[in-house]
């Protein structure tokens, strides 16, 4: 019986994590550029650069996660399969972001508030949307893993999503000193929509799969709540991740608390996606109760014994 | 050779079953092992062991050349030495004690299986010892030796395949001879065959029982009183057979009377109204047969009164040499069988009479022995194996050679065994072996055992050598073998290293057969097949079953003093025991040693096979031993609850004798008051200097031999039905 | 031509024989297992219980979401119903082990590879049993063609109380087992 789902660990709950924060990122500032409300010039150019290399790095995590990288391209194969579609997603949003920073960087001569660079950044918010998208419907495809419902998870890692691309806006310009900006003090405001909304979006996630009738919704809730899970669901998620950043905002919004509060928030989007990527639990297999070892184990104490009878070998029949 | 691809026909020697192997040979290198579809019992199929074989022949860790001590007794450093040099010095050390101390003051113990054993008797009364032990004791040997006693044969070849109902008692074939558990199934599958599953435990088998009757550990003797007592009250006994071919039904009948279910009720814990259902269904099936189990070899000094009343059960109720029933195969008319191998009648009766044990477990030593073959041979023309069914004691061996007492006892040679973990009471038989003179050990395996040896031999395993399937000689048929390879490295077979002893010792004569295959043609010859080698008999015959023959008591009549079944025993009355059946509470249980019970409140059963590990073996296979990396004690959960032990845990188990440790496996298989430990364990992975982890978990370790507690006719210990506690180890 | 799998449950005694000839068949790395054999039960309070052992290999499932979510096309049905992976095309991303509800795919390590049960398809080729198959003692597993009514599997298939494995998850599998 798993105890946690480990077949996509560390590397895959990074990968959804900065691609959806690189995404959002940009989205933010394309979105914010495309309706003329600009945010400075730094700031915009600093934050979509950013969001281009967090979804690059996002990128790589993704071609660590390979067992065999060599052949990456392959994954390009199937359109049919959404693991092709998301990779497709990603390619597609990197080379959207990348033309669109290149507008903010008087370097290339094709540079300035053009029509050319809304364009691209609506062409690049689309892609963004479905980079962000598609991981729900991904991991709802798992039948046997009822945590994961697409359908919930979509809008569940759409407004986490945005929470972070918003977050790490407000970051970028409380950094480049761009925190006055009236457009931020809007986002501000939207930020605490998005954290009360992902409240109740998370409370309804989890009050549902609690009742829902397959035993492995239930034991991953059981994981979040109470089990393995449980510290970076309480400590990291619900506190780090919402309780603390509402505080601040109570704390004014100087461009230091502003910085903080993100931090926060992001730490929390972090959480989200490692806690709910390792909470989705397959459905045991008949008599998986009474297993004791997990596969891994079985590796490893495989190793140990084999090491000790080639040491053995050598003392029994060598000469 | 080169290029060259065979298939031989090859047999497992991994447990009893002896399943038929095909193995595909290329170059002289085995590439595959699969099972031979032609093989009656395997069916073409394997079990985890089979199937792993050449795991167990290429694996980096077997002895592969003698090995000589240099260190300290048990300290692990050894040199390696030719065949020649160890052979050499063996020998000389064994006429050295047998000229100083005689012949008794050299011993043997071998294991189950994998050997041929005529071939070490015939070493030893060669020798003049009669000291031979294997766990005889606790293995089949008190069930087929009472059998004898009473209705001149073992009842051991049970045809399912016709049988109405068949119980398997204290047996568990669907963890230990799994083609036996397919007959089974299969029979009910296409007959309807009732099965009645008689286990404390809700074993694999029992899981398939039609009537599963969970007796307390050790009272199977009540239960089998209990069935006579409802089978001869209500008249359910084959009337015509009881009254031609028996003796001794009235008193047998009287003798019952007070062994009502009310009664067994109390002691099996198993309800009188469900004891006396199994019972007619028993009976009223015909024809019924009753399997050999292991458990109730194991029960200390009750063993043999389990067996006899068993035996009377099948008599009465028709079931002897039956279509169906308990067929008494007798031994195969024509080929050389075990026993015309032993040379038995070279051991001077001065000898004979020093045999360890002899004096007080008188059935299974060679004051029975001659009684029960004086008859077998009048009426079958051959008799018993003394491998086996005439041994010496081992606690009393152990004794002997820690006290010197009723004799020195210098030298033991051990082969196919590793007593460390297999016999009771470890701590005392490590005792032993610390003190012998001279320990030889042939293995496949640098086992707990042989790091104690003075040698350590390297043995070949099947594979490696050919086998001749004859169930020691006691059956009618017989299934021939090839080797796949010659031996690897230095490897030997054990045949080959009694008849090189033996050449050493001055035996020379009587080994004139260069190999296993020349002394398997030699014994074969008579079935006048024509072959002119054996590799040629397992190529074109390969199985040989005589004639099945039905109601053979009704020419021959049955092989005891009377001719007939003696349901009251003449040849137990005259070696001094009970001829009639009669209860026997086993040496520890709360009824038997209430104060022990106090302080050792559980019942433990001690054993039990489990897959894939056959007795102590196969811990070093890694691809088996990733299939059951640790050993479990098995807890009902309402006890386990009481003790705060959470499953996977580790348990001391604690005896007065001992305490080891195993992991909570906490199941509602076995009742509250009861704890199952698995048997065999050490840990090759471990030290040499902790022996192997010999201590840690090997359950022998807690269990007693003091013969007063044993078999009085047999000398079997007690393992399943022990007193014990448990306790979560901490830390 | 669909190939399928009967395995009776109420004979498999748990000995793992299936799961040891497999691995030593496809030479698999020691500990990686195919067929796992795994024990359910006892269930209820001494004496009244009721257990069993439940083998599980590839349920080839006809509506197979490891295929489906395959971004390289490596997972694979073949025309006779078989799931295989080429292992030469499996980039190692670890979907189909993400999606199969029957925990049945195993990562290689060392060849970055997921692999699995491909029901001996060269043995069946060669009228050869699956190994597994072969090797049972208790003959608890059947294979053969589950469109042919004639077959040993389509007619244990009719006889008895036999279905596969979760078939709520729309898996539709070409494994069956006879429930005790
Ligand atoms: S080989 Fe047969 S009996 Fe053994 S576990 Fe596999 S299916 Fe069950
Ligand atoms: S059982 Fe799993 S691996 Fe096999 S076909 Fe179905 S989804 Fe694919
Ligand atoms: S069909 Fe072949 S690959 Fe699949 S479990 Fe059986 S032996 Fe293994």
């Amino acid at each position: 019986m798993e105890d946690k789902q480990a077949i996509w660990g560390r590397l895959a709950a990074g990968y959804f994590f900065c691609a959806a924060l690189g995404a959002m990122v940009f989205a933010v500032i394309a979105f914010l550029d495309i309706i003329s409300s600009p945010l400075d010039g730094k700031a915009s150019g600093t934050g979509s650069f950013l969001g281009l290399a967090v979804a690059g790095l996002g990128g790589l995590l993704l071609l660590a996660e390979l067992g065999n990288k060599k052949r990456f391209l392959l994954v390009f194969s199937r359109m049919q399969s959404i693991m092709t579609k998301g990779a497709l997603f990603l390619a597609c949003f990197i080379v959207l972001a990348a033309i669109y920073t290149s507008f903010w960087f008087d370097i290339f001569p094709w540079a300035g508030a053009n029509a050319g660079r809304r364009v691209i950044g609506f062409l690049g918010i689309i892609f963004a949307v479905a980079l962000v998208m598609y991981p729900g419907l991904e991991l709802g495809e798992a039948r046997g893993r009822s945590f994961w419902n697409g359908s919930a998870l979509v809008p569940l890692w759409l407004t986490a999503a945005l929470t972070s691309g918003l977050a790490g806006v407000i970051l970028v310009a409380a950094v480049t000193g761009a925190s006055i900006a009236p457009a931020i003090a809007l986002l501000d405001k939207i930020l605490l929509a998005l954290i009360v909304t992902k409240v109740i979006l998370i409370a309804a996630y989890i009050m549902g799969m609690r009742r829902a009738a397959p035993e492995e919704a239930r034991r991953s809730v059981a994981t979040l709540l109470s089990g393995s899970l449980k510290n970076i669901f309480w400590w990291g998620i619900v506190v780090c991740g919402h309780i603390i950043p509402c505080f601040l905002y109570f704390g004014g919004s100087g461009a230091g608390i502003l910085a903080i509060k993100s931090l926060f928030v992001l730490a929390g989007e972090a959480c989200l996606r490692a806690a709910f990527l390792q909470a989705g639990v397959r459905v045991s297999l008949p008599g998986e109760d009474n297993e004791w070892y997990q596969e891994e184990e079985i590796a490893v104490l495989a190793a140990r014994l084999e090491q000790t009878w080639q040491e053995r070998a050598a003392w029994l029949n060598g000469k | 050779m080169a290029g060259t691809i065979e298939v031989k026909k090859a047999a497992c020697y991994f447990c009893h079953m002896n399943c038929g192997m095909l193995v595909h040979v290329e170059d002289g290198v085995v590439k595959k092992v699969t099972g031979d579809p032609e093989h009656p019992f395997n069916q073409g199929a394997q079990c985890p062991r089979g199937a792993a074989a050449m795991d167990h022949l290429n694996h980096i860790n077997r002895v592969n050349y003698p090995l000589k001590r240099v260190g300290e007794r048990g300290e692990g450093k050894f040199k390696r030495v030719s065949w020649e040099e160890a052979l050499e010095d063996i020998a000389t050390r064994l006429k050295k004690y047998k000229e100083e101390y005689g012949a008794e003051s050299i011993a043997t113990a071998g294991g189950t299986n994998r050997t041929d054993d005529w071939a070490r008797r015939r070493f030893f009364n060669l020798l003049g010892s009669p000291n031979v032990v294997h766990t005889s004791p606790v293995c089949w040997i008190p069930n087929f030796l009472i059998e004898t006693a009473i209705y001149g044969w073992s009842a051991f070849d049970p045809e399912i395949m016709g049988s109405r109902c068949v119980v398997v008692w204290g047996h568990n074939p669907g963890a230990s001879y799994l083609p036996e558990m397919r007959g089974l199934l299969e029979a009910r599958e296409n007959n309807g065959t009732k099965i009645i599953v008689i286990d404390p435990r809700y074993s694999e088998t029992a899981a398939r029982a039609d009537i599963w009757l969970p007796i307390r550990p050790g009272s199977d003797c009540a239960l089998a009183l209990a069935w006579l007592n409802v089978i001869i009250n209500e008249e359910l006994y084959d009337a015509d057979f009881v009254e031609n071919w028996t003796v001794g039904f009235e008193e047998l009948r009287e003798r019952v009377q007070e062994y009502t279910p009310e009664w067994a009720a109390e002691k099996t814990w198993v309800p009188a109204e469900k004891i006396a259902m199994a019972a007619r269904t028993y009976a009223t099936s015909r024809p019924a047969c009753i399997q050999w189990g292991v458990a109730t070899d194991q029960l200390g000094r009750a063993t043999s009164a389990v067996a006899q009343a068993r035996a009377v059960l099948r008599a009465i109720c028709g079931n002897l040499d039956v279509p169906g029933g308990d067929v008494m195969p007798g031994p195969h008319p024509t080929f050389i069988t075990d026993v015309e191998m032993e040379l038995n009648e070279l051991l001077p009766e001065e000898q004979r009479a020093k045999q360890l044990g002899a004096d007080r477990f008188k059935l299974s030593t060679w004051p029975g022995y001659k009684l029960l073959n004086e008859q077998l041979e009048r009426v079958w023309g051959k008799g018993l194996p003394a491998e086996w069914m005439c041994e010496a004691s081992p606690p009393v061996l152990w004794r002997a050679i820690l006290t010197g007492k009723p004799y020195p006892v210098k030298a033991l040679i051990v082969l196919a065994d590793n007593p460390l973990t297999s016999y009771a009471n470890s701590r005392l038989v490590y005792e032993a072996l610390s003190k012998l003179d001279l320990l030889v050990v042939m293995d496949y395996w640098l086992t707990p055992t042989a790091l104690m040896a003075d040698y350590v031999l390297p043995a070949a395993s099947w594979l490696e050598r050919p086998v001749l399937t004859t169930t020691y000689g006691v059956s009618d048929w017989l299934i021939a073998s090839e080797r796949a390879v010659q031996p690897l490295y230095e490897r030997k077979t054990d045949y080959d290293f009694w008849r090189a002893l033996g050449i050493k010792m001055g035996q020379e004569e009587y080994w004139p057969w260069l190999t296993n295959e020349e002394v398997f043609q030699y014994r074969l010859e008579a079935l006048g097949y024509g072959l002119e080698t054996y590799e040629d008999f397992v190529q074109g015959v390969r199985f040989d079953f005589a004639p099945r023959e039905y109601y053979k008591y009704v020419e021959k009549g049955f092989a005891t003093p009377s001719g007939k079944v003696e349901l009251k025993s003449s040849i137990l009355e005259t070696l001094g025991y009970d001829p009639l059946p009669h209860y026997v509470e086993p040496p520890f249980s709360p009824e038997a040693t209430p104060e022990l019970a106090r302080d050792y409140p559980l019942i433990l059963i001690a054993g039990g096979g489990f897959m894939p590990f056959y007795h102590s073996e196969h811990r070093q296979i890694t691809r088996l031993r990733l299939l059951h990396p640790q050993p479990r004690v098995a807890i009902n959960p309402e006890l386990a609850q009481k003790l705060g032990i959470k499953e996977g845990d580790w348990v001391w188990i604690e005896t007065p004798k001992g305490k080891v440790k195993q992991r909570a496996k906490i199941t509602t298989a076995i009742p509250p008051g009861v704890v199952q430990a698995e048997r065999g364990w050490w840990y090759p992975e471990k030290g040499a200097g902790e022996l192997f982890g010999v201590w840690e978990s090997n359950i022998n370790a807690c269990l007693d031999d003091d013969p007063d507690t044993c078999d009085p006719a047999c000398g079997s210990w007690c393992t399943r039905s022990v007193l014990c506690r448990i306790a979560k180890v901490e830390g | 031509m669909h190939w399928g799998m009967v395995i009776d449950l109420r004979r498999c005694v748990g000995c793992h024989a299936c799961t040891v000839a497999c691995q030593i068949e496809n030479n698999l790395p020691l500990g990686e297992t195919w067929n796992k054999v795994l024990t359910v039960g006892p269930e209820g309070d001494f004496p009244l219980l009721v257990s069993h052992f439940f083998p599980r290999p590839c349920m080839h499932c006809e509506d197979a979401p490891c295929v489906d979510g395959c971004p390289t096309g490596a997972s694979q049905k073949r025309p006779d119903g078989i799931i295989i992976v080429d292992g030469e095309r499996c980039i190692g991303c670890k979907f189909c082990m993400l999606v199969c509800p029957y925990g049945v795919r195993q990562f290689e390590a060392d060849k970055g590879i997921v692999q699995k049960c491909h029901l001996c398809y060269e043995r069946l080729e060669q009228g050869e049993m699956p190994r597994c198959v072969e090797t049972c003692q208790l003959k608890a597993r059947h294979v053969g063609d589950l469109d042919d009514p004639g077959s040993e599997v389509a007619a244990l298939l009719k006889q008895a109380n036999a279905r596969p494995l979760y078939p709520h998850l729309g898996t539709k599998p070409s494994v069956y087992y006879i429930f005790p």
